[in-house]
């Protein structure tokens, strides 16, 4: 189980308000945000609209990673970018290694881009795809740049 | 010998004193405050500033 872990329980409660909702008591949330599998974990803002989501038990060097991502997918979409870039970069930073860590590097470049329209700016984190996850499916997203 | 008996009388004293406080502790650490509604749960959201973290799981 990754809640009783105490990074991931400190990390949940100074970023979230925690909210934990058994399939078989309401079926409203359940149709509302179309669950259809548990567990399912979704970042919302504060009105209750969802910005991410991911499925399946992790260990806590990749739950953590993936909230962190949440965040910064969430601010991102609502232009806050300074906030947006420093969360993303921070899973780069944080965790390079786990699953999610690609896909944060796109989205830091994206990021960086809206913040500031320079171009470089996003070649540049998408070069950083290109050279730290050449496997995965991001650098393929972004070799058309290169 | 009372050096004995005081050193077997804190051990006996304090140790499971100490051992309660550090499994206390441990639990404060490792406990989520979940809500049980989405209502409550946006109420505390806009109060804190903070988004809302939503699990769905099935009873074991």
């Amino acid at each position: 189980m990754t809640y009783p872990n105490a990074a991931v329980t400190d990390y949940i409660n100074r970023n979230f308000i925690p909210l934990h909702i058994s399939t078989q008591s309401n079926s409203d949330l359940l149709s509302k945000y179309r669950i259809f599998w548990t567990p399912t974990i979704l970042v919302l803002d504060s009105d209750g609209t969802e910005y991410y989501r991911f499925h399946g038990f992790l260990p806590s060097d990749e739950f953590i990673p993936q909230l962190e991502f949440g965040l910064g997918k969430m601010v991102l979409e609502k232009h806050d970018y300074k906030t947006s870039s420093t969360k993303l970069k921070s899973v780069v930073d944080k965790y390079p290694k786990s699953g999610i860590a690609p896909e944060a590097q796109y989205w830091l470049g994206v990021s960086e881009y809206k913040a500031t329209h320079n171009v470089d700016a996003l070649l540049n984190a998408w070069r950083k795809i290109m050279n730290d996850y050449p496997n995965s499916i991001w650098a393929d997203k972004v070799s058309f740049a290169f | 010998m009372l050096e004995y008996a005081l050193s077997y009388l804190i051990v006996f004293t304090l140790v499971p004193f100490a051992t309660t406080l550090i499994a206390d502790a441990k639990d404060k650490l490792s406990t989520i405050p979940w809500e049980n509604t989405f209502e409550e749960a946006v109420k505390k959201a806009k109060e804190a500033g903070k988004p809302i973290l939503l699990d769905f799981f099935s009873p074991t």
